[in-house]
């Protein structure tokens, strides 16, 4: 009987748990992003900020995707500052939230 | 002096790329009318024009980097050696050491260097910056001790397939060493990576130093880079060995 109710239990807390923690990919078109090397500094940039939890880079789209930590965001004048601080133009933010029960 | 000689060179890179773009093949028109007209020593006015159209240019790697960054850059050719260590301030300025070993004079400069980017065009596919480089120090060898001041324009253009820069660079050191050096570049990626992968470029490198017996150099060097780490190899025609080496932090 113990192993039901905690079974039951589990099934209640758990997405109970996660429920709340939304966390957000921003997806940023850039402009200028032409060279692998000085690409390089899309990384040292965003790590400074706390909120960031990893970033990918891709040339052939020129896009940089920021993976946030749960709960944390980046306002847009975050984003253009660290972008331009890389080196770049920003052209286009898209955020998408998704929750980890998800 | 022939100055011919490395214009036709020049030319022919330009026809490898006409079609490509258009600016270049404004200047190469201007070029030869140039070479038909022109008497040796005015055609030299052209050739440094013609280099700076045909090379729309980046230098070694950017001399500015992120705020907060390091970058160490070592140079190595057939008159210098040289080790430049910089720290990024902000986006537009990075100030460092620069050491230099002159071959021929046997002298070694130390300076403090200040890079301080004027102007950056970002596209969709393509970016292009514009640099002033400048400098003070000392130049020293056997007993003998001088004031050194530099400075340069640097501006260049790449896109993911092709490169082009071109640099200049006036020095003075006294009776050590006083010169004006320009350097044009032009590359081309043998295949296009994405953003982790090993990038290779192969490239032409072109020096004119008025001062010098041998005023006028190519060298034919590839370049590789990846992460953080890149690397320039070149044999000069004229048996000078290019190895070049920068890393950022």
């Amino acid at each position: 009987m113990k192993i039901y109710r905690f079974l039951l239990l589990s099934f209640l807390l758990i997405p109970g748990a996660f429920a709340g923690q939304i966390h957000e990919d921003v997806l940023i078109k850039v402009n200028g992003m032409v060279c692998d090397f000085c690409a390089q500094a899309v990384f040292k940039v965003f790590e400074d900020y706390e909120g960031v939890n990893s970033v990918e880079v891709s040339l052939d789209e020129a896009m940089v995707t920021v993976h946030m930590k749960p709960g944390a965001s980046l306002s847009q004048e975050e984003l253009d500052k660290a972008i331009t601080y890389a080196g770049y133009d920003l052209v286009s933010i898209k955020r998408i939230q998704s929750d980890h029960s998800s | 002096m022939n100055f011919l000689t490395p214009v036709i060179a020049l030319q022919n890179e330009a026809c490898a790329c006409k079609g490509t773009f258009n600016m270049r093949f404004v200047c190469e028109r201007k070029t030869n009318d140039a070479i038909v007209k022109m008497p040796y020593g005015r055609s030299m006015k052209y050739l440094l024009i013609m280099i700076f159209c045909l090379a729309s240019f980046p230098a070694q790697a950017r001399p500015v980097s992120y705020p907060g960054g390091w970058t160490v850059m070592l140079m190595n050719d057939t008159d210098t050696n040289s080790a430049h260590i910089h720290y990024t301030l902000d986006p537009k300025n990075s100030i460092g050491w620069r050491h230099q070993y002159l071959r021929e004079e046997s002298a070694h400069m130390d300076a403090i260097q200040h890079n301080h980017l004027l102007k950056r065009w970002n596209a969709p596919a393509s970016q292009a910056n514009a640099y002033i480089k400048s400098g003070v120090g000392i130049a020293y060898d056997d007993g003998q001790v001088e004031p050194v001041a530099f400075t340069g324009f640097a501006i260049d253009w790449e896109d993911r397939r092709y490169f082009t820069s071109y640099e200049n660079h006036f020095f003075y050191a006294g009776d050590i060493d006083t010169y004006a050096h320009h350097e044009a570049r032009i590359g081309i990626a043998p295949y296009v990576g994405d953003f982790g992968d090993l990038h290779t470029w192969v490239m032409i490198k072109a020096d004119y130093d008025a001062g010098k017996d041998d005023s006028f150099s190519l060298t034919p060097l590839v370049r590789f880079f990846k992460g953080f780490d890149l690397l320039e190899a070149g044999y000069n025609l004229d048996d000078g060995v290019l190895l070049n080496y920068v890393r950022r932090f």
